[in-house]
């Protein structure tokens, strides 16, 4: 299959998994922006006045901007987790690219994430947020959380389907990551010591620090940033394109 | 195209997987030697050449669909051989793929871009449903 082809496919199927989502729904994609937007609301009204929390800048549009790259990550690879599962006629009686699949459960999320950044940056210029020329930093976030979330999606799909699981400690897993991901709170509140050890490990932490400065701040991003932003996301990427191509060829087989 | 298969045998786990203990699951993910397998076929030889139709014959559990399977690629064989020299056009189970939620032309462009279509090929043959309505909440394919 060639790249055009295998773009045409993935475009076709996207469209199609959306258009089969949504079709019963009558707010459609509104419903993806009211979650974060209900959420955020809530989170604000409770921590606002905790601690140092409410001396947060435009700390609306904080939570926001973390909210939705966590919910980009966790959704996608949920998504992911029983998806090979759950497709078993497809996957058994056409030569659909097993990778497809996965790449497309990461772009149908992408696309909400593309909606939601719109909407930040509507919210900010209303709130009076500083846009600046740190904003072009943004679509290599981006990448990035697509990198990271692809790479957990191939990773999943790699191991879901010989345990089941999986599935369950994954939910379980990002459960904890909520909190020990920076989305209502700053990393620097957390003080020393190995919560603050694992925060820094996750790469969420530094990839939602950078487009909070990109998409809020407008502060200065340099290069290092960028690159230490990317390292994580580009390595548990390779680890799920490994993961997925040991045990590509055998997953038809125990689906 | 010529499929030429050679003393090829398929066989697959006995046991389901999600039956055993998660630390089982994965200790034994690459250790599947010792597990019984069931050897669904053995030792096939088979050659189809350019130009022929052949049907498959057999009883329920044969091997048919396994066969199938292995032509176009989506199992691989255990042992021996299958050259495949051109493209296989698989479609094993009608509505594999398909959205029942779906209006009838959704359809066929999601259909048409499985079996390796050229793109824009679908565009043609959508002029014969052009009477489907597109909506999205009438006249969906299922």
């Amino acid at each position: 299959m060639n790249w055009r082809h295998f773009l045409y496919l993935l475009y076709q199927t996207t469209r199609a998994s959306y258009l089969a989502e949504e079709k019963n729904s009558s707010l459609g994609i509104i419903w993806h922006l009211l979650n974060p937007l209900f959420m955020t609301a809530v989170l604000f009204m409770v921590f606002r006045n905790v601690g140092r929390l409410g001396e947060i800048e435009n700390f609306q549009l904080y939570i926001l901007i973390g909210l939705i790259h966590y919910n980009f990550f966790i959704n996608s690879s949920q998504r992911s987790a029983g998806y090979f599962v759950n497709s078993r006629p497809l996957i058994l009686n056409t030569t659909v690219p097993l990778e497809l699949l996965v790449i497309r459960q990461v772009c149908i999320e992408s696309v909400t994430l593309f909606i939601e950044v719109m909407l930040v940056l509507l919210l900010g210029i209303f709130m009076g947020a500083t846009l600046t020329s740190s904003l072009l930093v943004y679509p290599f976030i981006f990448i990035g959380v697509l990198a990271m979330s692809l790479g957990a999606s191939l990773f999943l799909c790699g191991l879901a389907v010989f345990m089941a699981d999986l599935n369950y400690i994954w939910r379980i897993f990002c459960r904890l990551l909520f909190f020990l991901t920076p989305v209502f709170y700053s990393a620097e509140i957390v003080g020393d010591g190995i919560t603050r050890s694992l925060l820094e490990f996750n790469p969420l932490t530094r990839l939602i620090t950078t487009a909070r400065e990109a998409l809020l701040y407008g502060g200065p991003i340099t290069a290092t940033d960028l690159a230490l932003a990317l390292v994580g996301p580009m390595l548990i990427l390779l680890l799920g394109l490994l993961v997925f191509k040991t045990n590509r060829t055998r997953i038809p087989d125990y689906i | 195209m010529t499929i030429r298969i050679t003393s090829m045998g398929k066989g697959f786990l006995k046991a389901g997987r999600s039956r055993l203990p998660f630390y089982r699951q994965l200790l034994n993910m690459h250790g599947n030697r010792h597990r019984p397998t069931v050897n669904v076929l053995k030792d096939v030889n088979l050659e189809i050449p350019d130009g022929s139709r052949v049907a498959i014959i057999g009883p329920n559990g044969a091997g048919k669909t396994t066969l199938l399977r292995l032509i176009a690629g989506i199992y691989k064989p255990t042992n021996g051989n299958i050259n495949v020299d051109g493209r296989v056009c698989c479609f094993l189970s009608p509505g594999a793929g398909a959205a029942p939620t779906l209006p009838v032309l959704d359809n066929i462009y999601l259909y048409g871009a499985l079996p390796e279509c050229r793109i824009g090929k679908q565009r043609p043959a959508c002029r014969g449903y052009s009477s489907f309505p597109r909506s999205r909440n009438k006249n969906t394919a299922g």
